[in-house]
């Protein structure tokens, strides 16, 4: 455990049923009235950008603009032409509708309607924003991220063909609004990848080095409702409190490892989606059992106190203490299996069907060079990469 | 009434023994890289897969010593002392508390990282083989029962073979070769 850590989140969080038809209030109270909503096609389609409009209705707010045209991987190109709207119309906040990408891409907006210029370049890095930005909402559509309560955006150079990171508190939002109707209709295969995403948050930032009380609080938490909920969710993907549940555990899974980082799974996830393009939360699922066996060696009593919100207490407390760690890998093992066979969710790099032995390599050395691998508690080489994407295929 | 007398500035003390104290270990940890990238191929490695010009200073802020080295038209890396010149990759103490737990060797860098008692800027693929080089150099410099304390993992480096790299080192360090 540190000997000195520090916490930070000032986002406010509105969360359950109607949670949505308190942001024309929320806005207020902020002095903000003409928002300028940002989301992409994916969600309008869905309906879920109607839902979100006729949450204001009878409010005293006008819609400034509502910019759908956010992609998949978004970049400075659609952060400018945003920002040109925003300051066209007027706008005086924004609310972002979405997941990782349209988060980002307000993250971006803001930084440019607020601190002025057309470059988003200037501001990249970490602590460039030295003031508060314009009022920030941020609406979640999927449970995974945690990114309506993490102070980085990544935001994508077309021309350089790099990602630029931002990195300041002042990214973070005034509020996140977190409303069931808004992951409802998440097909089974991505709420399970995204829950998985969010238990992988909640893992690393409870068993690696930069873990602390508050963090730990967060994340014991958040892993004990997504094992309460996932397999529920999956089953009846109507049922709205589980949805409600995931979407709680995925904020407090971010505002976790916000605080105290996250370790190797990530790294090696960051890498494997570089290279083979598996989606970061499938990715997770894959590695988050042999980074843990991995770490046990350094962390064995940190993995054996989550088999209490893995397992709950009757497995725990039958389990005696030596074999609490290898008990909680193997229950993570169980969840996998389930959620193969319930939501086709892939546990190992082969079943992704991306991924051949030939590109470990350049895998091992993405991880190698990634910074979360600073926080993991052992600290895993070359060979050590390639042995884990070896039994991980 | 003088405000000015009566509720005078006070002015922060400076801790000179602390800051002569990491002048040296930052001497010493400078001279070191230079020397072992000659001596250790796994730090010649990591530098041989960064650009020609390429640099990285370690300092403690808010003004405290600071060590800066760069490669040269011919790849070699040279220790330059302090410079004030922004580097590629910076490594900043928060301030001299967080580099003296570091540098009496209370806390490991990955751990002062992690506490937020250093932060770095530049390109993060180039600063994680620094760390690594670190680690190598903290290794050669140190004894084991230090290392033990502040090194995730112990490089595998045969004892003999670290014996003499260690002792040629050491001269090296104080000639500047």
């Amino acid at each position: 455990m540190s000997t000195y850590y520090e916490f930070f989140c000032p986002v406010k969080i509105c969360s359950g049923v109607g949670a949505l038809e308190n942001i024309p209030s929320e806005l207020d109270a902020l002095d903000s009235h003409r928002p300028m909503i940002i989301t992409d096609k994916g969600v309008e389609s869905a309906g879920l950008l109607k839902t979100v409009l006729d949450a204001f209705a009878d409010s005293n707010m006008v819609i400034g603009a509502v910019w759908t045209d956010v992609p998949p991987d978004s970049g400075k190109k659609t952060v400018s032409a945003a920002a040109e709207v925003y300051r066209a119309k007027q706008c005086d906040a924004l609310i972002a509708v979405g997941g990782g990408s349209v988060i980002d891409t307000a993250k971006g907006v803001n930084i440019l309607v607020s601190m002025g210029g057309t470059d988003l370049s200037a501001y990249a890095g970490a602590g460039a924003l030295k003031k508060h930005l314009n009022p920030l909402i941020i609406i979640p559509t999927t449970a995974g991220t945690g990114s309506e309560v993490t102070l980085v955006a990544v935001i994508k150079d077309e021309e350089l063909e790099k990602k630029l990171l931002f990195v300041s508190p002042f990214l973070l939002p005034n509020i996140a609004v977190l409303d069931p109707r808004m992951t409802l209709t998440l097909p089974p295969a991505i709420t399970a990848a995204t829950a998985m995403d969010a238990m992988t948050h909640a893992i690393e930032a409870y068993t690696c080095i930069g873990k602390n009380p508050m963090s730990d609080a967060y994340a014991y938490n958040a892993i004990r409702l997504i094992t309460e909920n996932l397999i529920a969710v999956i089953k009846n993907p109507h049922y709205e409190q589980g949805r409600l549940a995931l979407a709680n555990a995925a904020t407090m899974a971010g505002i976790a490892f916000s605080n105290s980082m996250v370790g190797l799974v990530h790294s090696l996830g960051h890498a494997t989606g570089a290279v083979c393009h598996i989606p970061h939360g499938v990715a997770m699922n894959i590695f988050l059992p042999h980074v843990l066996e991995y770490n046990m060696l350094m962390v064995n009593n940190y993995i054996a106190e989550l088999l209490l919100p893995l397992s709950g207490p009757e497995v725990t407390y039958a389990t005696p203490e030596s074999d609490r760690a290898l008990k909680a890998i193997a229950v993570i093992r169980g969840l996998q299996k389930q959620l193969y066979e319930l939501a086709n969710l892939p546990y190992t790099l082969s079943q992704t069907g991306k991924v051949s032995r030939s590109q470990f390599d350049e895998i091992a050395h993405k991880t190698i060079n990634d910074a979360s691998l600073t926080y993991n508690p052992v600290e895993a080489d070359f060979n050590d990469v390639l042995m884990l994407l070896d039994k991980a295929f | 009434m003088d405000y000015y007398t009566e509720y005078p500035d006070i002015l922060p003390k400076k801790h000179t023994g602390k800051h002569w104290y990491l002048r040296v270990m930052l001497f010493f940890v400078g001279r070191a890289f230079q020397s072992l990238w000659k001596l250790d191929k796994n730090i010649q490695q990591e530098f041989n897969m960064l650009p020609k010009k390429f640099s990285f200073a370690i300092t403690i802020l808010p003004d405290g010593p600071g060590v800066f080295l760069q490669k040269d038209a011919q790849g070699k890396l040279r220790y330059k002392g302090k410079l004030n010149d922004e580097a590629d990759v910076m490594i900043r103490f928060r301030n001299i508390a967080s580099a003296m737990r570091v540098f009496t060797f209370q806390i490991s860098s990955y751990k002062a990282y992690a506490q937020n008692g250093i932060s770095v800027s530049g390109d993060l693929a180039a600063t994680m083989g620094i760390m690594r080089c670190l680690n190598l150099v903290e290794d050669y410099l140190l004894p084991g029962f230090i290392t033990k304390k502040i090194l995730k993992r112990k490089p595998k480096t045969p004892w003999l073979s670290k014996l003499l790299k260690r002792f040629i080192l050491y001269i090296s360090i104080i000639f500047g070769m």
